[in-house]
């Protein structure tokens, strides 16, 4: 969070109107449909959608190691469909992932001191004896300690070899980290520390994070804005407490009550929640209209033939459903 | 204990090799489950959860369970030939996995599965084994049965899937059906789904369920018990919102405070269990949750406490209960005096 930084400063990252569309053996796939997105500085944009729902595919865009079907895609002012090479190999830099499966993401056969060092190699920011103390210095910044330098990834459990991802991540000094299921392979304790060491980076560092996942509950806790994908859109965008608490889109309303319901010092009886009904459409061959409107218990007979826009319902929540028409158009923030 | 229950699993011991020598996965566990019943056995990876699952359907081979017993309606299972354990999975014993992808046959439609199933369990012609299978596709939820009995596995969705191994586990009408983290691979609604379809099946054929889990939010709104392991032990049991709502072992209530619920505050750090769950090779002296425990004193690094029993049905294994009864390391629930 950078509470001096005023609201209308330009974000650090900004993507408008992101289409993705993949071909395979005869049929498109539209994963990512016009999906816009603004990270201010220092701040925690979330991603939250189930399997399908095109997630995934917005991070290898915002970070351009997809080119989008359409649309734009600014980083610090600079439009990076544009950017020449030398450009986008100097924002690479400042852009970085953190993966779900951190032992997949880290070769098993490269010691900490190369995995965490690589970038520091590849963007010649230091070598040699330089390259060891920023090393050590990054470890210890992620809770290792240098004794681990000459570990190999397989030798640690999930959560610390998660740890050494984000000290990778760290290596040059970025501005945006994009967390794709950053901690959702992790068990539950290990998860709660991740988070913390996420949160703690982002305030030492300035940094900010774009935080996909798919528990909700987690996204929560880590975004100022949470947005909410269903099948290739965004069906709703808002405040996480508010999301909870008033689902205006009536996805966010299903999934916010297919939550299981964990209350443990309310546990009188057994818990239980509302039962939704349907699963999500293929994304090859998603519905006509409103992409929802097989499984929403509020279907007219509008979301069968037409699309609904994202629209503003109240202040800084928007969402994609006709049952908002009447409400202003969000800008296209 | 008003019926003996049908399932007794007794201090039982699982053991892998490994170039360092044996390590016990799983060291001294003991649960029962009713007729009817369910009952979760809740723990992160490391735990031996699942260990104690499969070791207990006999598939991971006779030879790794190094001590104890299991007992379903009295019969030992521990020892007993591949052929009688073949028997009785698929029987009286039922299981459904966390992939269901990798349970099913990519080869074979689903009606195929179903019906070679059915036909396995008792004699019956092929086209009563396929109207059956029709049939079972429709209880447990499968949309157009009549059409998605010659549907491959693949042209199935997950959630699907995993409706299909229901379907099949039901084919023998087993007594106990284990469900090894049968909704993890899931979407929180599908899993929804699943998990109803679980209580519905339960409800009209009386099948108990042994749910094995690493999530507490299935346990709180799927399980009757539940049994807390860390680390190859048994830590904790007893009845599901007793336990959520006063847990009496550390390492339960550490457990469930790192869980983010929409009432955790954004603005605070989460409450996390340092460190992480030790591999069985590397199992700490004493208490084997003392070097993450908050309440650890030091006694805890020397010597490791027993199960002990509190209110009845309820067990913890922590110091912090000395002078409390020992729990019977064969009955859960029951307690005896130690002379």
């Amino acid at each position: 969070m950078s509470p001096d930084a005023p609201t209308t400063e330009a974000p650090l990252f900004e993507a408008r109107d992101l289409v993705k569309r993949f071909r395979s053996r005869g049929t498109v796939v539209q994963a990512v449909n016009g999906v816009s997105l603004r990270i201010p500085r220092g701040r925690t944009v979330g991603l939250v959608g189930e399997s399908g729902s095109g997630k995934s595919t917005v991070a290898r865009l915002a970070l351009r190691l997809l080119d989008p079907t359409s649309g734009q895609v600014t980083f610090d002012g600079v439009d990076l469909l544009r950017a020449s090479r030398g450009q986008m190999q100097a924002l690479r830099r400042r852009m970085q992932i953190v993966f779900q499966d951190p032992l997949g993401s880290l070769n098993p056969r490269m010691r900490v001191l190369d995995a965490v060092g690589e970038p520091l190699a590849v963007h010649r920011i230091a070598k040699g004896s330089a390259r060891v103390d920023r090393v050590v210095e990054l470890l210890e910044r992620v809770g290792l300690r240098s004794s681990d330098l000459y570990r190999f990834s397989h030798q640690f459990s999930g959560g610390q070899a998660q740890r050494i991802g984000i000290a990778r991540a760290l290596a040059t000094d970025p501005d945006l980290i994009v967390c794709d299921e950053a901690v959702s392979a992790l068990d539950v304790s290990v998860q709660a520390q991740m988070l913390n060491l996420l949160k703690r980076l982002q305030s030492e560092l300035g940094l900010s994070y774009l935080f996909i996942a798919h528990d909700l509950n987690v996204v929560r806790y880590m975004a100022d804005e949470v947005c909410v994908m269903y099948l290739g859109q965004i069906v709703e965008r808002g405040d996480g407490d508010t999301l909870f608490a008033d689902p205006r889109h009536p996805y966010t309303g299903m999934l916010v009550s297919a939550l299981p319901e964990f209350a443990p010092e309310r546990a009188d009886g057994r818990a239980r929640r509302a039962v939704p009904r349907g699963e999500p459409a293929s994304p090859s061959s998603p519905p006509p209209g409103c992409r929802f409107h097989p499984r929403c218990p509020k279907a007219m007979q509008r979301c069968r033939e037409e699309a609904p826009a994202l629209h503003g319902v109240a202040d800084g929540r928007a969402a994609a459903c006709h049952l908002f028409d009447a409400g202003r158009e969000a800008s296209a923030r | 204990m008003p019926s003996p229950p049908l399932l007794e699993v007794k201090d039982l011991y699982v053991r892998f090799p490994t170039p360092a020598g044996p390590v016990n996965a799983v060291a001294g566990v003991s649960f029962t489950v009713s007729a009817g019943e369910t009952v979760a056995v809740v723990g992160e990876s490391g735990s031996g959860k699942s260990v104690s699952s499969l070791a207990l359907l006999g598939l991971l081979g006779s030879g790794n369970i190094s001590a104890g017993s299991v007992l379903l309606r009295d019969e030992e299972l521990v020892g007993a030939g591949p052929e009688r354990l073949r028997q009785l999975r698929g029987s009286e014993l039922a299981m459904i996995f966390q992939n269901p992808m990798s349970s099913l046959d990519p080869l074979f439609t689903v009606g195929d599965q179903l019906v070679e199933a059915l036909r396995a369990h008792r004699p019956m012609s092929r086209r009563a084994a396929r109207a059956r299978a029709v049939e079972l596709l429709r209880e447990v939820g499968l949309p157009d049965p009549e059409r998605r009995v010659r549907a491959y596995p693949h042209e199935l969705s997950g959630g699907q899937q995993q409706r299909v191994m229901v379907a099949i586990a039901l084919t023998g009408e087993p007594a106990l059906l284990i469900a090894d983290e049968p909704t993890t691979a899931l979407d929180v609604t599908v899993e929804a789904q699943i998990l109803e379809l679980l209580r519905t099946m339960q409800r009209e054929h009386g099948t108990a369920l042994l749910l094995i889990t690493h999530d507490m939010a299935v346990v709180a709104e799927t399980a009757d018990r539940v049994v807390v392991m860390y680390a190859g032990r048994v830590v904790e049991h007893g009845p599901v919102a007793e336990v959520l709502r006063s847990p009496r072992n550390p390492y339960t209530r550490a457990l469930i405070d790192s869980i983010p619920t929409p009432a955790t505050p954004r603005d605070r750090p989460m409450p996390a269990i340092a460190g992480s769950v030790p591999t069985p090779a590397e199992a700490p002296s004493g208490c084997r949750f003392h070097p993450r425990c908050p309440s650890a004193l030091e006694r805890c690094s020397e010597a490791e406490p027993p199960l002990y029993g509190l209110e009845p049905g309820r067990a913890s294994r922590c110091w912090l209960h000395e002078g409390a009864p020992q729990a019977s390391p064969t009955t859960a629930g029951e307690v005896h005096h130690v002379a």
